[in-house]
């Protein structure tokens, strides 16, 4: 069990400066958005009616999952947690998934790792853990960051559904990342994982807002995990338990799938 | 009858890339308490054989164990027993050595903390600057410092001395005497022949993934050929030619280089005819043994 703490806390140190900056920037990437709401709220409901009118409703799906964008609700999901938020977090996420065991091994420190007496097991045991904490500090950081803002502009959002909605954020920044991780460990290069695990997460973003106008796309929708991700709703307070579900399920398949093929493949020099 | 510390039977490694085989059906013992240099030019096997021992890569065919433990099902366990240096080494570059050799004890304690301390003091290693920022060299005795640093039972070090200077070369031999005396088995892979020949007592020469031929060093030695360099008072005699026994290679017109393979006294009663200024034996080179074998072998 030592060496499975000492794997997550070395780990954890050696990206600490950028979790750190990490954590700045999604602090302040939320500060600004949120800071600048006041002038519109006046004027919400004009200035909906008038985007509604201007853009394309094909296209207004790319924006947020709610026509009202500049009401409270809509307003957090357009502006943070619809597309900002999500995608900040997957590219943290991707990075650290497709870089915990791929960098150990195109380094050569992994062997230096695995020629204690470690199984592989505790290895990724280890390593995983210290990219969940990342991701789990930083979704933190956001967390409490906008619960701040909302309070200092007015936005009357309670604080459970805000807090659903960013872990659903998080459990699907963490899914793009288990997917990425799952390509190093079955022994693809990073590259490759970062491709993927990207083309899933875009092509999800994409396919499933087109599928709101073209309902050809609605069946290859639900195979991407962005179909489960529900912005809007969660925010009104209606937290779809079998979205959650589906998430820890693509986590759980990754993690399993990555634990099966890297306990016994080759490791690559 | 003293059990091997490292027993390989038949291990062959296939790699799904390559049509041929990395490594084909090796057989070797290392025996308590001995040094054992596998020597090989490069992409012949040694890093191969040292990865299939840790359990880095799967063997195709064949088994392995260490202190009776199989390399693959045991293998978390008897790391506790085994101390390893990577070829390149490759250390974390943002850490200093103090924190690499904490996080490296925090996975293996180490039983002896005055011994590390005499590691560190002995290599004269420098912990305190961030490991990106080192020579070889110096990246290189933290990595010996490491793989010894726990007092394993056994010690499986890939090309050890690279990037040593000769004086750190000769410290690293003391610690290997002095583990070895200890009944530590030593198993390194080198090309460098002069540090096998120094280290070693056996060696084990391997190509295109077999090992071709194995010998103790006392033996490589005794059976190597002497070389002699010979002055003579005046021009080289022509009649010494004539003698079967030697082969020789003309470096002056006084001066002669002769071979000798086995017995020396013929060599004593043809050179008693003639007016001989000086006689220097040059060291035996295992290098032009290696080459023989090699030679032999193609």
């Amino acid at each position: 069990m030592k060496s499975y703490f000492s794997l997550t806390k070395w780990t954890l140190w050696q990206r600490r400066w950028s979790s750190l900056w990490w954590i700045i920037g999604v602090i302040a990437f939320i500060t600004i958005i949120l800071a600048f709401y006041p002038p519109f709220r006046d004027q919400a409901a004009k200035l909906d009616q008038t985007i509604n009118k201007q853009i394309p409703s094909a296209a207004r799906a790319f924006i947020s999952d709610t026509p009202n964008y500049l009401s409270p609700i809509g307003y957090l999901s357009s502006q943070i947690y619809y597309l900002f938020l999500p995608i900040l977090l997957s590219i943290l996420s991707i990075g650290i998934g497709s870089s915990l065991i791929a960098k150990e091994e195109s380094d050569g420190t992994i062997e230096l790792l695995l020629a204690r007496p470690i199984s592989r097991v505790k290895l990724l045991a280890g390593k995983l853990t210290a990219g969940m904490a990342i991701l789990g500090i930083v979704s933190v950081f956001a967390f409490l960051s906008t619960i701040i803002m909302v309070h200092e502009v007015g936005l009357p959002v309670g604080v459970m559904p805000l807090l659903m909605t960013a872990l659903a954020c998080l459990l699907m920044a963490t899914a793009y990342g288990s997917i990425a991780f799952m390509i190093t460990t079955i022994g693809k290069a990073k590259r490759a994982s970062i491709g993927l695990a990207v083309l899933i997460a875009l092509g999800g973003y994409i396919i499933n807002s087109l599928s709101a106008t073209a309902s050809v796309l609605k069946w290859p929708a639900k195979f991407m995990p962005f179909h489960y991700y529900h912005v809007a709703g969660m925010l009104e307070g209606h937290y779809r338990w079998p979205d959650f579900l589906v998430m820890l399920g693509i986590i759980f398949v990754c993690i399993f799938v990555s634990w099966f093929s890297f306990r016994r493949r080759d490791l690559v020099r | 009858m003293v059990e091997p510390t490292i027993k390989i039977h038949k291990l062959s490694k296939k790699y799904s890339s390559r049509r041929e085989y990395a490594l084909k059906n090796l057989d070797l013992k290392v025996y308590p308490g001995e040094v054992y240099g596998f020597l090989g030019p490069n992409g012949a096997g040694k890093s191969t054989t040292i990865r299939l021992l840790l359990n880095f890569i799967r063997p195709t065919s064949g088994s392995a164990s260490i202190l009776g433990l199989d390399i693959v099902k045991d293998s978390v366990k008897l790391k506790r027993s085994i101390g390893y240096l990577s070829g390149d080494v490759s250390l974390y570059g943002r850490m200093n050595g103090n924190q690499l050799l904490e996080y490296m004890r925090e996975l293996t304690p180490v039983k002896n903390k005055a011994y590390l301390k005499e590691l560190i003091n002995t290599y004269q290693a420098q912990l305190d600057k961030p490991i990106n920022q080192l020579s070889k060299g110096n990246r290189q005795k933290i990595g010996l410092i490491q793989a010894f640093m726990h007092e394993p039972e056994i010690l499986i070090l890939d090309e050890p001395t690279s990037g040593l200077d000769p004086l750190m070369q000769a410290t690293f031999f003391q610690y290997v005497r002095e583990v070895k005396s200890k009944g530590v088995s030593v198993f390194l892979s080198s090309h460098d022949l002069s540090e096998v020949q120094k280290m070693c007592d056996r060696v084990g020469f391997i190509r295109d993934g077999k090992l071709i031929a194995e010998q103790k060093i006392a033996n490589l030695i005794e059976n190597a050929s002497h070389t002699f360099d010979v002055t003579f008072s005046g021009p080289v005699p022509t009649d010494i030619f004539k003698s079967p026994y030697f082969t020789f290679e003309t470096t002056g017109p006084n001066s002669l280089m002769i071979h000798v393979k086995g017995e020396l006294s013929p060599l004593f009663k043809v050179l008693a005819n003639y007016k001989v200024v000086s006689l220097d034996r040059r060291e035996v080179s295992l290098e032009q043994e290696f080459m023989h074998f090699y030679e032999r072998e193609k």
